[in-house]
């Protein structure tokens, strides 16, 4: 019968003390002993100032993708935050696909989507070690329409430059006009369509074979 | 190093600890607590079933309690009847039913005379897009040491798209006619039969496939040694195939077995092998030249139990799989395509009884994958990992604690043309639970937990963009309590407190590091307010704060009120209904850094969603039931533009599925069942242009759905 009533108090108290002993040193080893189990890495100050992501109008989104481009690497979540993540598309102008698809002798991307996106930042931002400068301005002969409530659409030109570090030259690496259309989600307008065009005053061939328009950098970010 | 002998004391420590507790004969104590926050709707059954011990049993086979119940339900088996089977068998609970209808089937254990079986089963399924009909018939004869069995499945599929409609129809036949040696051996052959037809208005072409198998067949069973059981079987002939990308002909061969080896009751071992393979002459349809290719796979499992019912137990398995297909490419040359997976876990058990144990375990997997580029660049991934869980009951505490620590090594060499990326990822976790009942009426328990994983990358090649390097990390905690006055009202109140953050490593992508902090609090009850008729109630209350610890002027506050108010009235046992109101409003906002240094939180939008649903089910006779589900949902959603909060859209949706189940035996050989119903769906919604409404055309689909089977068995 004894097996039935259980350890006497003494022996059963002797165990709960050898139990919480036990306890504490396992507990000691994973939260103190072996420091570092449960903490995390201390990640690496920013590279620059960070970019203060403002989305609130379509001027705002603009102005924050233009510092993004400045800001290069520490600016690709402020980039690709202007994109409306489950619904954006780009479309390509003519001229450049069929120069792309010309060159590459491929069948080029079916479609441009976010994912896509993610990829041509980190490329666009290596075409030169220089510091950008990006500038998105209204089209004085293609004024914007009256902007809608949740949806409207944008037509600006674009202009990426690469500086040298000693200010003195600098480099034209995207040139071109798009209309935005963009779509106001969760308090933000965001770009749900860019139509882009090439600067026609450039062409499909430019002289200055840095100046394309961000559709080709695009395209050529998949090589 | 010195960290991990640190570790290895303190298990020891904590080993010999559990070890002095250990006393297998002492009489298990009811462990009820542990189970008093378990889901008990799953206890009741409109259908007088009843499912005694099924938390403490589905808890002790781990295996989840609706599984468990599943099971029970499908089979038609009592729990413990269901345990003691698996137990007879000696294999797990799930797998019960599979082995017995195969048992039941293999021809060595059929019996001695003249045995007829047919059994025919046709079912015809509609959909809003697509139809099916689908007959099979499965055959067999017995007749002294001759047998035979057929078993044929026709299936017609159709779906409809636009004013197009696409047809598939399939076909299978598998005839096996043999002769039984012995109890022991016998040896035939088996004919399958495979075609495949699709036709599809949008297609340039209809295509197909055909499968022709031509096998001779043998099986056998041992006996070697007192608890050795053993069952070698293999399969061999002529393939033939022809489909759209190959046509392939030449032999195959299957040769599957099974060694299970149990002679005490403290040792089960258990291994399954099986070989498959062709050697074939191949070319891609409309080539002139046939080249030779080899398939095959090797498939070996095994499991191990020793000292299950003891104080110290052991359990392991491993399994080990290679195939390799080999198909023509269009360039003429043979496309191999190589999969290899292998791997092994072990568990020690150090138990006292079911409610105090410490359990141990180590596991190790691998995985090469094969990819588009070739044999050469296949993606790999090892997982290696420990794993500690325990338990205890003391005093009336209920003390459960998991721990465990796992490092996984990715390699995805052929991400694009330039190159690809490894990852490493090491994944650690800690919970513990304490529960425990506060008087005769309160229960209460608290949870905590902490994880971290990090993910690593290295570049393999020139690939220009590696995933961002990382840590994410968590901590929580929650406490539980219930009351219960009596059997007609119980509530519960519950808050949960955690911290999620994310941790990007690199400078370039640490702008969008972010912390989560969240704080949900919950409030429930539930109140048989008259016989048949039961309310329920469930209120929670959250705010989600994110913070971006390098960019504060992104921080945003999501609040978030909902709750979900449930009738439930059984008016006879014929009729019952059930009437669900769900609501939840939504606002959240960012900060605003104002003049006097301070950020105040502004909304930005706000959404507003509720829903009413009922189910009304009347059931005259257990052959059919009648059934009304209605549902009406309405979501609201306003946005700031400019500075101002106005609406933005609103949605408003209506559906009623209306129908009939049947479920008619037909004489002692025959069972009908089938469904029918009528579904109708209305959506309007309204968009918010300069703050005036613009109303799209309500957009309405009705349709109907249903099923039909038939089966016979003689």
């Amino acid at each position: 019968m004894a097996h039935l009533t259980g350890p006497a108090p003494r022996l059963r108290l002797r165990r709960l003390i050898l139990l919480a002993v036990a306890w504490c040193a396992v507990t000691g080893g994973v939260f103190s002993g072996c420091k570092g189990l449960f903490t995390p890495a201390i990640p690496e100050p920013p590279s620059g100032a960070p970019i203060v992501n403002h989305y609130e109008t379509v001027d705002s989104t603009l102005a924050t993708m233009a510092l993004a481009i400045g800001a290069k690497d520490q600016g690709r979540t402020a980039w690709l935050n202007a994109f409306d993540q489950n619904d954006y598309h780009q479309e390509f102008d003519d001229r450049d696909l069929a120069a792309f698809k010309s060159a590459c002798q491929c069948a080029g991307p079916e479609d441009w989507t976010f994912p896509q996106e993610q990829i041509f930042y980190q490329d666009f931002i290596s075409v030169r070690p220089e510091e950008y400068t990006a500038v998105f301005s209204p089209l004085d002969w293609n004024p914007d329409p009256q902007a809608g409530s949740t949806e409207t659409l944008v037509h600006r030109g674009y202009k990426v430059v690469a500086h040298s570090p000693n200010g003195t030259d600098s480099l034209i690496i995207a040139t071109g006009t798009a209309d935005l259309t963009f779509h106001l989600t969760d308090g933000k307008w965001l770009i749900k369509h860019w139509a882009d065009r090439l600067d026609s005053t450039v062409g499909v061939n430019p002289t200055d074979t840095w100046q394309l328009s961000f559709g080709r950098r695009r395209l050529e970010s998949t090589q | 190093m010195v960290r991990l002998r640190r570790f290895a004391f303190l298990f020891a420590l904590l080993v010999v600890g559990t070890l002095l507790t250990t006393s297998p004969a002492r009489a298990q104590e009811p462990g009820s607590v542990r189970y008093a926050f378990s889901d008990t709707t799953l206890l009741r059954d409109t259908l007088g079933l009843r499912f005694p011990r099924l938390f403490p049993l589905s808890d002790s086979l781990q295996i989840l309690p609706d599984t468990l119940r599943a099971l029970s339900i499908r089979y038609l088996w009592s729990l413990e009847r269901l345990v003691t089977l698996a137990d007879s068998l000696g294999v797990p609970v799930d797998s019960v039913g599979p082995v017995l209808q195969r048992e039941q089937a293999y021809v060595l254990n059929a019996s001695h005379g003249t045995h007829n079986s047919f059994s025919y089963n046709t079912g015809y399924t509609v959909g809003q897009t697509q139809s099916a009909w689908t007959n099979t018939t499965e055959y067999g004869l017995q007749h002294g040491p001759v047998f035979m069995h057929n078993s044929t499945t026709v299936e017609l599929d159709r779906y409809r798209v636009g004013a197009l409609t696409s047809v598939r129809q399939s076909r299978l036949s598998a005839t096996e006619l043999g002769w039984r040696f012995s109890p022991d051996f016998s040896l035939g052959g088996r004919v399958g039969l495979e075609r495949l037809n699709n036709r599809d208005p949008t297609a340039a072409r209809s295509y197909g496939e055909t499968t022709n198998e031509y096998q001779i067949s043998m099986r056998s069973r041992q006996r070697p040694v007192h608890g050795m059981t053993s069952d070698i079987n293999l399969f061999s002939g002529l393939l033939d195939i022809n489909n759209v990308n190959l046509e392939k002909r030449g032999v195959s061969g299957n040769l599957g077995a099974h060694l299970r080896y149990s002679p005490t009751p403290w040792l089960a071992h258990e291994l399954n092998g099986a070989m498959d393979g062709n050697l074939s002459r191949t070319r891609a349809p409309g080539e002139l030249t046939r080249e030779n290719t080899r398939d095959y796979s090797q498939n070996v499992r095994g499991t191990l139990s020793l000292f299950q019912t003891s104080a110290i137990g052991l359990k392991g398995s491993f399994n080990f799989r290679h195939v390799q297909v080999e198909t023509p490419s269009d360039s003429g040359s043979i496309h191999r395509v190589l999969t290899d997976n292998w791997g092994g876990e072990s568990t020690v058990r150090l138990r006292r009884d079911n409610d105090r144990y410490v359990d141990l375990g180590l596991k190790t997997a691998t995985a090469k994958q094969a990819t588009v580029l070739g044999i050469r660049s296949r993606n790999s991934h090892r997982d290696d990992s420990f794993t500690a869980t325990g338990r205890y009951l003391f005093w009336g505490w209920a003390m459960d604690g998991h721990f465990s620590n796992g490092f996984g090594d990715s390699k995805f060499p052929a991400r694009s043309d330039s190159g690809g990326y490894g990852e490493f990822q090491h994944a650690r976790s800690a919970d513990a639970t304490f529960s425990r009942q506060l008087g005769p009426r309160i229960l209460a328990r608290v949870t905590g937990s902490i994880s971290l994983t990090s993910y690593r990358y290295s570049l393999i090649g020139k690939y220009t963009t590696p995933p961002v390097s990382r840590d994410q990390w968590r901590q929580s905690w929650r406490a539980d309590a219930n009351y219960s006055r009596n059997e007609r009202f119980s509530t519960g109140v519950a808050l949960d407190v955690s911290k999620n953050k994310l941790i990007n490593i690199p400078s370039a992508s640490t702008g969008s590091n972010n912390n989560t902090r969240s704080y949900r609090a919950e409030w429930h009850w539930t109140c048989r307010l008259l016989e048949g008729l039961t309310a329920t109630q469930r209120n929670t209350l959250s705010a989600d704060y994110l913070e971006y610890p390098f960019s504060a002027e992104n921080n945003r506050l999501t609040l978030d009120y909902a709750a979900v108010t449930t009738l439930n009235a059984i008016m006879n046992p014929r009729l019952s209904i059930n009437v669900t109101h769900n609501s939840r409003r939504s606002p959240a906002g960012n900060y605003t850094l104002y003049p006097d240094g301070l950020a105040y939180f502004a909304r930005s939008d706000e959404t507003g969603n509720a829903a009413l649903t009922a189910a009304i089910a009347y059931t005259p006779s257990p052959a059919i039931a009648f059934s009304v589900e209605p549902a009406y949902f309405s979501s609201d959603r306003s946005a700031a533009a400019n500075g101002v909060v106005a609406p933005q859209r609103a949605n408003r949706s209506l559906s009623v599925s209306a129908g009939a189940n049947i479920n008619w035996s037909i004489s002692k050989n025959g069972l009908l069942r089938g469904d029918i119903h009528r579904a109708y769906r209305a959506d309007r919604t309204t968009t918010y242009s300069s703050g005036l409404p613009q109303s799209t055309p309500r957009s309405q689909i009705d349709f109907w759905t249903g099923s039909l089977q038939l089966s016979w068995h003689i």
